[in-house]
């Protein structure tokens, strides 16, 4: 399976990669974007099973990304992986379509737990 | 040790042991004496609602690239400049996203920013000090610090 993960950190991109290997995924293909402009165009062509997006980037932001990705007809799994968590931001993540939000700092239990299901 | 002091001391704590398997320890401000007047890298975030300001955490060169290392899974040295600033750049997005979420009513946060250097001097136009945390970190010093805008 694919996992498509969108950060503009690529420090961040490396701390999901290696907490998804800790959580035992580690056999999936792994992809990456550093903001919604290119998550989206990967989405598009590669067709992953699940999305993990940062919310706060430049260009375009990952609540933007997934209204367009939904818009376009997208119905890939998605997740946000985010330092915030507000209450408005988890309702406006879930409207959207979104399946959870991880808030960061996370561990590999909690990406267990969120995305076990998903990739199973 | 005032509500936000509090909050900020516990996210700085968190955010230290879950994303570099770092325990750090307040200091008191003295301790952090860089070997130059602000000689070194500093991170900054701003948040923008009810409560607006920005929050800035500063360390030597030395400290960054070994916290950078660490979130890359790198050997000593391997750090280059532009990884330096993204790590601690993200350092700082995620400790201003855990703050914000104490704040009372809906906020915005900026996307970090990061300078390095020496003599250099940070300014957020209508905002002052409000706060100073130190903290030990592998033997060398952080300090965070909050800006609160006031007009």
């Amino acid at each position: 399976m694919k996992i498509l993960i969108c950060d503009d950190s690529k420090a961040m991109r490396m701390i999901v990669k290696r907490t998804l290997r800790q959580a035992g995924f580690a056999d999936h293909e792994l992809l990456e974007a550093e903001d919604g402009v290119q998550g989206l165009a990967l989405a598009q062509t590669e067709a992953p099973d699940l999305i993990l997006s940062d919310w706060n980037m430049p260009k375009m932001s990952g609540i933007e990304f997934l209204k367009a990705l939904r818009a376009a007809g997208g119905a890939t799994n998605f997740g946000f992986v985010t330092s915030e968590s507000s209450a408005e931001m988890r309702g406006e993540a879930s409207d959207a379509g979104a399946l959870f939000l991880i808030t960061k700092p996370f561990t590999a239990e909690t990406f267990k737990s969120e995305i076990s299901s998903l990739l199973s | 040790m005032t509500n936000l002091e509090a909050q900020l001391n516990e996210v700085i704590h968190t955010v230290w042991k879950t994303m570099l398997d770092q325990e750090i320890s307040s200091i008191e401000l003295a301790e952090f004496a860089p070997k130059k007047v602000n000689d070194g890298v500093l991170a900054c975030i701003q948040i923008t609602g009810k409560w607006s300001g920005a929050i800035t955490i500063e360390c030597s060169l030395k400290l960054a690239r070994e916290m950078a290392e660490e979130m890359f899974g790198m050997e000593p040295g391997e750090a280059l400049e532009e990884e330096i600033q993204d790590a601690i750049g993200e350092l700082v997005n995620v400790v201003g996203g855990n703050l914000k979420a104490f704040l009372d009513g809906r906020a915005e946060l900026s996307l970090p920013a990061v300078t390095w250097g020496e003599n250099y001097r940070v300014v957020m136009p209508g905002s002052h000090e409000t706060l100073r945390m130190g903290f030990n970190c592998n033997g060398e010093g952080i300090r965070v610090g909050l800006l609160t805008r006031t007009t």
